[in-house]
């Protein structure tokens, strides 16, 4: 069996805002394994940016507040941990690709200003675990250092000339090109987890192409391990060997990609991937998912699917159910399942 | 035919005076009743080219002929009435509606605008409207933000409609809207157009909404068509190493269709650079290319199929002078 990489258990978490308290994850359950290309699919709002930055402990406190479960790193609770351990896990072991790259680098300073500058507190932060004090021979030597390290890292997710478009800044580069600044950030500490939230949504498909294409080298190369969330079902059949389908704020269903694309359960599942359209849909005949997402501050009593699930009896509406396994290695959270 | 344009050309004078031909010498016909489908990748001009034809982008040059009159002509008075016929919807429906407004106003303000209606006949065409579009008339005094996505794109299309136009002119209608709801809006445009007569230019990057809505497409690629024609010899003949590569980077649901393992475009249309000789695609494309690729531009050529064109030096040897 493979190392358990991530482990969140019964996540919930509520948003306060002004308009009241949103129950923005409601019991989530998800597990990575090292080695795993994890598709966490959903739409607008159902919380899986929300599930994949409670990993590195991203999501801002307050607004949110964790009301219950646990979200454990190679077996350590990261909702315990203290703002310097967190500091650690950010910088050696989970890296972060957002989904816009227009804001994901800042305007103001060029490329190489800001990829050094990390490098550097990666290391600085390396030198004052292992020394027990900041490590400070000459800067300036040690920015060198960083700089080379950057131009490789350029290298690496395919920046042609990178040792000249590293001064450039970032409204220099194309929006696929900037998306590749932030992967060679995003995998500098060699991070044992990729996040990737969206990576490939603000570009065009051939470029979206290149970056999967980069992103499954990476894997091959430096034995990452990959949470990617998107709503794109073409993406994760394409790049992920697992998936796990949220629906506002729990995981309805997950297991193996293949045989979640060809025996989906979940009527939500079913429903999301009945929605889109190929070369092959006939004209008139796509379905969509009938309604829209429940709110969040009032949710539906029961499963929150079922008032837009076509199969809906009598006791979804008791409670909410519970994610179980249905097959050996495929868990739904559905009544249609349950015995 | 509703719509024709005719070597349609927009240059933007940079700073610097540095050129920009958003918009190359297209040339298309839109019959009524049709959807034609306008596709390319960011930067390709697309959404100059639909902001032309009710001129709110002047062309440089070229001719927008609507119901066989030519509009560079017309005098901004008889835009006006003119835009009556065309409207747009916008893509992003989140941006394109005013925060502060009522559904009721929102639909209603193209009325007011063009003096078509109002009072008790105003409220009577904005209530109908909103039915005709699936929202609920007691839905009418509530703000944008109270709707979800796929129902703001409903009030962005009601908007468009209200003015009865004959040509709709849709941008991207679907791509800020998640896939369980853009099911819901593609099919209102289908049930829309039967029941309305309505004729389509849709734009957009998504070819499988191209193949769902659409009897016709064009691919822009800089500025210019490389290859258009009815919309199943697009997708079972394409001829255009352009629109093959398109084709080709869609990412299938179906997990055999290995798309990592095949190689295609190169680069982005941003930073590799066209020197303006030749096929403007050359330096991005995959294909075995022929000399002339590099020196001759290729004429947007009919294949065997008369309406089936393609602007490729590799799909007409002939054309370009050499055995390939």
């Amino acid at each position: 069996m493979r190392e358990l990489l991530v482990d969140i258990k019964a996540l919930s978490l509520e948003m306060v805002t002004l308009d009241g308290v949103a129950r923005v994850l409601n019991g989530v359950n998800l597990t990575i394994h090292r080695g795993d290309l994890v598709g966490l699919v959903g739409e607008t709002g159902c919380g899986k940016s929300v599930t994949a930055m409670s990993i590195p402990q991203l999501v801002p406190q307050p607004p949110a507040r964790y009301s219950g479960g646990e979200v454990r790193f190679l077996g350590e609770n990261v909702l315990e941990k203290s703002a310097e351990e967190l500091r650690r896990l950010r910088s050696r072991h989970i890296g972060v690709v957002f989904q816009d790259p227009m804001t994901g680098l800042n305007p103001v300073f060029s490329v190489e200003q800001q990829m050094v500058d990390a490098l550097l507190s990666k290391q600085d932060l390396l030198a004052a675990t292992t020394l027990g004090r900041r490590w400070l021979p000459s800067s300036r030597m040690q920015r060198r250092h960083a700089q080379e390290r950057a131009i490789a890292l350029l290298r690496r997710v395919g920046i042609p000339e990178a040792e000249k478009r590293i001064h450039a800044y970032p409204h220099e580069f194309s929006g696929g090109m900037r998306q590749r600044v932030l992967i060679a950030m995003a995998i500098a500490g060699r991070p044992d987890l990729l996040i990737a939230d969206e990576p490939t949504t603000a570009l065009d498909v051939s470029v979206q192409a290149q970056i999967l294409r980069l992103i499954a080298e990476l894997v091959r190369e430096i034995d990452l391990t990959v949470l990617l969330i998107t709503h794109n079902m073409g993406l994760v059949a394409q790049l992920c060997n697992r998936i796990a389908v949220m629906y506002a704020g729990s995981v309805v269903e997950s297991g193996p990609v293949r045989r979640i694309l060809r025996e989906p359960q979940h009527p939500y599942t079913r429903g999301l991937l009945q929605a889109i359209v190929t070369e092959k849909t006939g004209r008139g005949t796509l379905q969509g998912v009938p309604g829209s997402v429940p709110s969040l501050y009032e949710p539906p009593p029961g499963c929150r699917f079922a008032p837009r699930c076509q199969e809906a009896r009598p006791q979804c509406t008791a409670a909410l159910p519970r994610l179980r396994q249905s097959a050996p290695d495929h868990q739904v959270a559905c009544v249609l399942y349950e015995e | 035919m509703l719509l024709e344009l005719r070597n349609l050309t927009k240059v933007f004078v940079a700073r610097g005076r540095r050129q920009v031909r958003a918009v190359d010498d297209v040339s298309l016909a839109i019959p009524e009743g049709a959807t034609f489908g306008l596709v390319g990748e960011s930067g390709s001009g697309k959404s100059t080219l639909a902001r032309m034809i009710p001129r709110l982008i002047e062309p440089t040059s070229g001719e927008i002929v609507y119901q066989g009159q030519n509009l560079c002509h017309f005098s901004e008075k008889q835009m006006r009435a003119v835009r009556q016929e065309i409207q747009i919807v916008f893509q992003n429906p989140f941006s394109s509606l005013n925060p502060r407004m009522t559904v009721r106003q929102l639909v209603g303000e193209p009325l007011q605008i063009h003096r078509k209606a109002s009072g008790a006949s105003l409220d009577r065409q904005v209530l109908s409207m909103l039915e005709t579009v699936g929202l609920q008339p007691e839905q009418a005094n509530r703000l944008p933000h109270e709707f979800s996505g796929g129902q703001r794109q409903r009030i962005g299309i009601a908007r468009a409609l209200i003015l009865h136009p004959k040509l709709l002119i849709l941008d991207e209608p679907t791509s800020a809207l998640d896939v369980s709801v853009q099911a819901q809006v593609l099919n209102l445009l289908l049930d829309l157009q039967q029941r309305l007569g309505l004729t389509y230019l849709l734009i957009t990057h998504d070819l499988g909404v191209v193949h769902y809505l659409c009897d016709r497409a064009a691919l822009l690629y800089l500025g210019a068509v490389v290859e258009q024609g009815p919309i199943n010899w697009i997708f079972q003949r394409p001829s255009h190493p352009y629109t093959r590569a398109l084709l080709d980077d869609v990412p299938s649901v179906d997990p055999d269709q290995r798309m990592l393992e095949r190689v295609s475009l190169e680069a982005d249309s941003f930073s590799v650079h066209w020197g303006g000789t030749g096929c403007r695609f050359a330096p991005r494309c995959p294909a075995r290319q022929v000399a002339a690729c590099t020196t001759v531009e290729p004429p947007l050529g009919a294949l065997a199929e008369s309406e089936h064109r393609v602007a490729c030096h590799l799909a007409h040897p002939l054309l370009a002078g050499e055995s390939v």
